[in-house]
């Protein structure tokens, strides 16, 4: 076959793959609406170097406040609530989960629409088995900037940062290390996602 | 802010095609696209095919570096049954060998390595010189041709095998 004609067969290869119609408006709204929210959100943030003190202050205040009640309540007799130097570790590890199972997903994600059910049922059937369910909604601003603090509060913002804003994906992470034990996605069926799980659970 | 193209559906349409090149497959071609347009949202982006093109090309060595090699084996046997699902009004003989002729480019393709496919992508659909595809995807223009010369030969002789081999059996 000569170069031309390879040429021409690779154009008409390429030229004849395209996305649905349907797929490309989904994508041009996602676009849309991106960009719209960032439209909406430039006033606000420019008034945001005012108030950056007021906050700075705020948070100064709540700080203090907090470690003067916890104080009290450490100096309090009697008090279970610290016993000790410092909490009872086998409390405390026993009301958190070992393992947390984060799913990110966007409404727009076709991935993320495959795993779902898969996920429900891993809940279903793991949920008050020592795996804490989390979902990690990325599909707009407002929702991923919700998931920053989420990650944040669950102590896993190097792995929010590691995972890059990618969805369809169930991460296995263990709390304590924060570390990520397995990624699940599309192309793990529920039986291979349930042995995965299990495995985790109960390391032979 | 970045204002959008009056053709916005075309230069989505072209990023997919790139992605697919990338990666050889539909479903993580589409992944990619949508990653970029995110990625070039936060990063407030102009909307042109230089800056999706970059976008898709960092998502893809992004997705290479955490993720497996694709199973090209099913995902030649699944492109075979799309074509047969599309193709169902042709008449069987005319169906029969565009589809031998779109799996065996398919599979010629997978063969390449992704900057092989890439190479030729930029070249010979999306029309780029060499040297806009060094700009593009940060190699040296040497890297490009050596690029293009070798993916073109490996298609072409692949091609050329396939076709004589179809004739012996027939």
């Amino acid at each position: 076959m000569d170069e031309q004609t390879t040429d021409q067969v690779l154009r008409d290869h390429y030229q004849g793959h395209s996305l649905p119609d349907r797929r490309v408006r989904e994508l041009e709204e996602m676009i849309r609406q991106g960009l719209d929210e960032l439209k909406g959100r430039s006033p606000r943030q420019r008034s945001w170097g005012s108030s950056r003190i007021t906050i700075a202050f705020a948070s100064a205040a709540a700080s203090l406040l907090l470690a003067l009640t916890l104080l009290f309540l450490y100096e309090q007799p009697g008090r279970a609530l610290f016993a000790g130097a410092s909490p009872s570790p086998s409390i405390v590890e026993a009301a958190t989960p070992r393992i947390v199972a984060v799913k990110f997903y966007a409404e727009w994600c076709k991935p993320s629409l495959v795993i779902s059910p898969r996920v429900d049922a891993l809940r279903q059937r793991y949920g008050e088995d020592g795996v804490l369910f989390v979902e990690v909604d990325l599909t707009n601003q407002e929702t991923r900037n919700q998931a920053n603090y989420l990650m944040s509060a669950l102590g896993l913002e190097e792995i929010w940062r590691q995972q890059a804003g990618v969805t369809g994906e169930l991460l296995l992470i263990d709390r304590r290390e924060a570390r990520v034990l397995s990624t699940l996605d599309q192309n793990h069926d529920l039986q291979q996602m349930v042995a995965t799980l299990a495995s985790l659970l109960n390391p032979a | 802010m970045a204002e959008l193209p009056t053709d916005l559906a075309g230069l989505l349409q072209n990023g997919y095609r790139y992605a697919l090149a990338l990666t050889h497959d539909e479903g993580l071609a589409d992944e990619l696209l949508q990653e970029a347009c995110l990625s070039m949202l936060t990063a407030r982006a102009s909307w042109d095919e230089r800056y999706l093109v970059t976008a898709i090309r960092t998502r893809h060595i992004d997705h290479h570096r955490r993720r497996r090699s694709q199973r090209f084996a099913v995902e030649s046997a699944n492109h075979v049954l799309r074509l047969r699902a599309e193709d169902a009004a042709q008449p069987s003989a005319t169906r029969q060998v565009h589809e031998d002729q779109s799996a065996r480019l398919h599979e010629a393709l997978g063969r390449l390595r992704s900057e092989e496919r890439e190479a030729l992508f930029l070249h010979i659909v999306a029309g780029h010189s060499a040297g806009r595809i060094a700009t593009l995807t940060g190699r040296p223009r040497s890297t490009v041709l050596s690029l293009l010369q070798r993916g073109r030969h490996k298609l072409s002789a692949m091609l050329s095998q396939d076709t004589s081999e179809a004739c012996s059996n027939g």
